[in-house]
């Protein structure tokens, strides 16, 4: 296995504008070549200044980050923006704009005031905009572009920037479902094949979850960082829903909000069938037990034309839905004579 | 080749047609304003003059001395005006931002106004030779040079670019207030000596005058050429300004003392002319469907002088003996152009 180049060093940091009212506690972590990165935390904690203060546009109130090696003080603009690229939150707005003349202004390290873009410069545009699969819209207008092919486009700005270190302050909160997860995707994969470090805030935990190799989590206490599996487990996501109605249920890995059971219930059944029964009954107020001494139970038949539920109240069937909508209506009404014994 | 490369091949040749049309269009008006004045001269003499073969001494004069310089102003103010004024809108990214928006062409009025009202005030009499010499000129360049730098100065320390707005506007408020505390006690010849010089012309920049506008207009430009990538830069805001490392402040900078150089030495020398710095960036962004500057800086000037000696044409009623206000020229044609603008954009997408 190859030795693991460490790309970003932060020691000691301090986050915040002043000394004696710091947002953050005293924090240290790094960063490794091939990975990524997701920061997570609630809203005001401090994601969007550590990210600022990554990019060397915001000074750390005390400590020190190491840029492969380097301290991010001691590097000049021009040499930071060879290192580190930051694709801000709010997409870009500007009329007339051509994709491909948006992601070519990502070389202008290379290559200075007044001198214009190389063959080369074109090439590494062009090569970013195939990674991140935009090639084919190169030469549209950028307001006439979908939100998720801007998200694209902002990214191979940071690719043709060809930096070490890639930032983003949530990336993906204007985005749908398939493009939110597509986006992560992308970034996953990125890291891997260019051996890039890609820090990114997210709100979006079960992205997250799914691709990012570490996760380094701001809680109020502290910042806690590992791969996202082994905060699952440790009780981390809990303790970043505290004080919330959200929970976050560790046999699944999903965010439910946090409910109270006024009555009991079992089912009979199995499969998709059951886990979609024990949703339904659960979000109408049944806490599911295993009990079948329990008065009422729901008992799934799969037969060839779909499933049917019985409601049986002491073992006799009350009631026969074709539908979780129907066995939804039915039941609520059966729940409002039971007493939670 | 995908439709959106041929689409993109064919937009490029489209481009160096609009080039060329609008080049041959400027010659076009530049002869034309060459011809028309309220002395008749035929075509061939002109011709004749302007390759030094005329015999008629008094319209000899009238093309050398009046209707060239005149001419070649126009091109000047066009593309000064509109160069600075693609500038502003590209800093500020607002489209309703002008050469002016500095305050550099108030500061030029209450120099001016000084100059012209407070001597008046103070019973230097009614020298209006005052109106037309370097004292007038200086006095103009001295209260737009001060409002730049101040301006300069203030955005050496401060990062937000609304407060240098705000600031630049209050400036212009300021300056007017004290113009007209000016005008209130000033003699009613000065007054209207004052208000003529608010109303814009090109008939002073003659001789020396005319040298200093040019070499103060190529600096101008010059140090806009140079800014091209840095404008491209900024157009895409101060998050990706900083993460490509641009250094804001020098750029500020240098864009400023361009636009300051420009419109100062337009205000100075031919009043505050209005709009054209406003509307004709929008023109060419929208005939060059780009927002590169590559594109967009010498689309400005070449269509801004082009439309700058279109509005001296029309500003001397071709075939009449009056004249009208230059100002009013290009307020009424560059009024609509910004109404459009404000009304297809309503969204504001920057600029």
């Amino acid at each position: 296995m190859k030795p693991r180049v460490t790309s970003i060093e932060i020691v000691d940091a301090l986050l915040g504008y002043t000394v004696q009212n710091p947002i953050f506690p005293r924090f240290t972590v790094e960063g490794h070549a091939g990975e990524l990165i997701a920061i997570i935390g609630r809203n005001g904690v401090g994601k969007s200044t550590l990210l600022r203060a990554l990019a060397g546009q915001q000074p750390l109130l005390s400590g020190i980050v190491n840029i492969m090696g380097m301290p991010l003080g001691e590097l000049s603009r021009r040499q930071r923006a060879k290192y580190i690229s930051f694709v801000p939150a709010d997409p870009v707005r500007v009329a007339n704009l051509r994709v491909r003349d948006f992601v070519a202004t990502a070389r202008f390290p290379y290559s200075g005031w007044a001198g214009g873009l190389s063959p080369d410069d074109w090439q590494v545009v062009d090569e970013s905009l195939t990674m991140v699969g935009i090639d084919h819209i190169a030469h549209r207008d950028i307001m006439t572009i979908s939100d998720g092919e801007r998200q694209r486009a902002m990214i191979a700005f940071a690719l043709a920037q060809d930096t070490q270190i890639i930032l983003l302050d949530e990336p993906t909160a204007f985005l749908d479902l398939p493009n939110k997860f597509e986006v992560v995707r992308l970034l996953s994969q990125l890291a891997k094949s260019q051996g890039k470090t890609i820090i990114y805030s997210t709100h979006d935990l079960q992205g997250a979850m799914g691709e990012a190799d570490m996760v380094w989590m701001m809680l109020p206490g502290g910042l806690v960082h590992g791969a996202p599996e082994d905060l699952a487990l440790n009780s981390h996501f809990r303790q970043l829903l505290d004080n919330t109605q959200v929970r976050f249920d560790v046999r699944s890995g999903t965010f439910q909000n946090y409910r109270q059971y006024h009555y009991k219930i079992a089912i009979e059944g199995e499969g998709d069938g059951l886990t979609w029964t024990r949703r339904l009954v659960e979000r109408l107020g049944f806490e599911v037990v295993d009990a079948v001494s329990i008065g009422l139970m729901v008992r799934i038949i799969v037969g060839k034309e779909g499933s049917n539920w019985e409601i049986v109240k002491n073992g006799e069937t009350v009631f026969t839905a074709n539908s979780l909508t129907e066995l939804a209506k039915n039941l609520s009404e059966f729940g409002r004579d039971l007493t939670a014994d | 080749m995908s439709s959106e490369q041929l689409a993109y091949k064919s937009n490029r040749s489209g481009r160096i047609v609009l080039f060329a049309s609008l080049a041959i269009l400027l010659i076009a008006l530049f002869v034309l304003d060459l011809f028309l004045g309220s002395v008749r001269i035929p075509v061939a003499d002109v011709f004749k003059i302007l390759m030094g073969q005329g015999d008629n001494e008094v319209w000899q004069t009238i093309v050398n001395d009046f209707r060239l310089p005149k001419a070649i102003a126009a091109v000047l103010v066009g593309s000064a005006l509109s160069v600075s004024g693609l500038q502003m809108q590209t800093v500020f990214r607002n489209p309703l931002a002008g050469p002016y928006v500095l305050g550099i062409s108030s500061g030029a009025g209450l120099g001016v106004a000084i100059m012209v009202l407070g001597a008046s005030a103070l019973g230097f009499g009614n020298a209006s030779g005052m109106l037309t010499g370097f004292s007038l000129v200086g006095a103009a360049w001295l209260g737009a040079l001060l409002v730049l730098m101040v301006i300069l100065a203030v955005s050496l320390r401060v990062k937000d670019i609304m407060t240098i707005l705000i600031l630049g506007m209050m400036f212009g408020s300021a300056a007017s207030a004290l113009v007209s505390i000016l005008q209130y006690s000033g003699s009613e010849p000065m007054i209207k000596a004052f208000v003529i010089w608010t109303m814009g012309s090109l008939q002073s920049v003659a001789g020396v005058h005319l040298g200093i506008f040019s070499a103060s207009v190529a600096v101008g430009l010059l140090l806009s050429l140079a800014s091209i990538r840095i404008l491209n830069v900024m157009l895409l805001g101060e998050s990706y300004s900083k993460t490509v490392g641009l250094n804001i402040t020098v750029a500020r900078v240098v864009i400023f003392a361009s636009t300051g150089l420009l419109a100062g030495a337009v205000t100075a020398f031919c009043g505050p002319i209005g709009f054209i710095g406003i509307a004709v960036p929008h023109v060419a962004r929208m005939l060059f469907k780009t927002s590169s500057h590559g594109v967009l800086l010498p689309g400005v000037l070449v269509l801004g002088s082009a439309v700058m000696l279109f509005c001296d044409i029309v500003s001397q009623l071709p075939g009449l003996d009056r004249t009208l206000p230059l100002n009013s020229v290009t307020a009424l044609l560059g009024i609509p152009i910004v109404i459009y603008v404000v009304f297809k954009n309503q969204k504001f997408a920057g600029v």
